[in-house]
């Protein structure tokens, strides 16, 4: 009973952990993050890709999303952000708080970003 | 440079000067255990450092997140079991080393990154001692204050719940590699205390406070806390004729 107990567990975690989510790709260069806004749907989880493109590690950090992932130089790294509500969450790299600073735009259905990621 | 070295110190040395008070006036530890504890410290972080990069690209870029979760729930058991009579040094060795090893790998990764531009050093070395100091003070109030209650239950229960708050890290983390899913927050205390702010930062490290915790979080926390609190009653009603013997402190 265990074993299929823990057998259906790891399924459901292998499942939703191979499953394929929407990507949004961040750079971070000169301490910055490109692109500053980044604009997701309501109600999806999302896979961001940062990319550092710099020397230096710089660290993702955000209260709101309550995510913190060390980001290596010329290195990348994925986290899962939401599913989220409508709203912004802001982030900031925590080696560079007062340059690297961006914010996710979460948009209510029918809801359009001004420009593409 | 120098602000931003003090908020990193404080993040990572809070959590350790709680726990080093907490561990000295709820056990007595034998300095043989401490340099023990010291030593585990040491070789663990500086594992940790060394192979953070690999083991970041580990499993899809998950596997940094995946030892931090193996650490917590290893500090977490030693935790419970080091509620048992008489307490034995391995298990507040074993509780003890991941939680300060995995902070001070955090700041470590900071400082070899920033340290080695010689214009940088006088920042971090201030920023260093501001943090650390700030730590100290806090961890030696929480000690005079606590120090009549040392061997009472509520030093035990009190102990036990900040190693439920570490451990219910755990879902963060899981969070992040996309293992559980993000829910609405039950609540939006940010108004009163804000997770960046000084408050929050205590707060979090004592008691595992979020500002704005998901259902997952919270349910968790509250398990973490229940089983660790039995635990503490347990050991203080059921074994506590031990002490009699001189074998708790």
């Amino acid at each position: 009973m265990l074993r299929v107990l823990l057998s259906f567990c790891l399924l459901i975690i292998s499942v939703d952990v191979l499953a394929a989510r929407p990507e949004v790709v961040v750079r971070i260069k000169d301490n910055l993050f490109h692109p500053a806004n980044i604009y997701v749907p309501a109600d999806k989880k999302i896979k961001l890709t940062i990319v550092n493109e710099d020397d230096e590690p710089e660290e993702f950090d955000s209260f709101a999303l309550n995510r913190e992932k060390v980001i290596f130089g010329q290195s990348k790294a994925n986290i899962f952000i939401g599913p989220l509500s409508p709203g912004r969450y802001p982030f900031f790299g925590q080696y560079h708080p007062t340059t690297a600073q961006g914010e996710v735009i979460v948009l209510a259905p029918g809801e359009e970003a001004p420009d593409a990621n | 440079m120098l602000i931003n070295t003090v908020i990193l110190m404080l993040r990572d040395a809070l959590p350790i000067a709680l726990l080093i008070s907490f561990m000295l006036l709820a056990f007595r530890v034998e300095h043989r255990a401490i340099w023990q504890l010291a030593l585990a410290s040491l070789i663990t972080t500086a594992l940790l450092v060394l192979s953070r990069n690999t083991v970041s690209d580990l499993l899809d870029g998950t596997g940094y997140e995946w030892l931090t979760v193996m650490l917590l729930v290893v500090a977490y058991v030693s935790a419970l079991a080091s509620m048992k009579s008489p307490v034995q040094s391995h298990y507040l060795i074993l509780t003890a080393a991941p939680i300060i090893s995995l902070h001070v790998a955090d700041f470590a990764l900071y400082l070899v990154a920033f340290g080695s531009h010689s214009e940088r050093i006088p920042a971090i070395f201030i920023g260093s001692v501001l943090g650390c100091g700030i730590s100290l003070s806090i961890a030696i109030l929480l000690v005079v204050l606590l120090a009549p209650y040392r061997t009472g239950l509520a030093l035990r229960c009190l102990w036990m719940l900040f190693m439920a708050a570490q451990a219910s890290d755990v879902i963060p983390q899981l969070q992040q590699i996309g293992v559980i899913d993000e829910t609405s927050p039950l609540w939006n205390s940010s108004a009163l205390v804000s997770d960046a702010s000084e408050y929050g930062h205590l707060l979090n490290a004592l008691m595992g406070y979020e500002s704005q915790p998901g259902i997952a979080y919270f349910a968790s926390w509250v398990c973490l806390v229940v089983v660790a609190q039995w635990f503490a009653l347990r050991s203080y009603f059921l074994l506590r004729p031990r002490a009699a013997e001189g074998v708790f402190s």
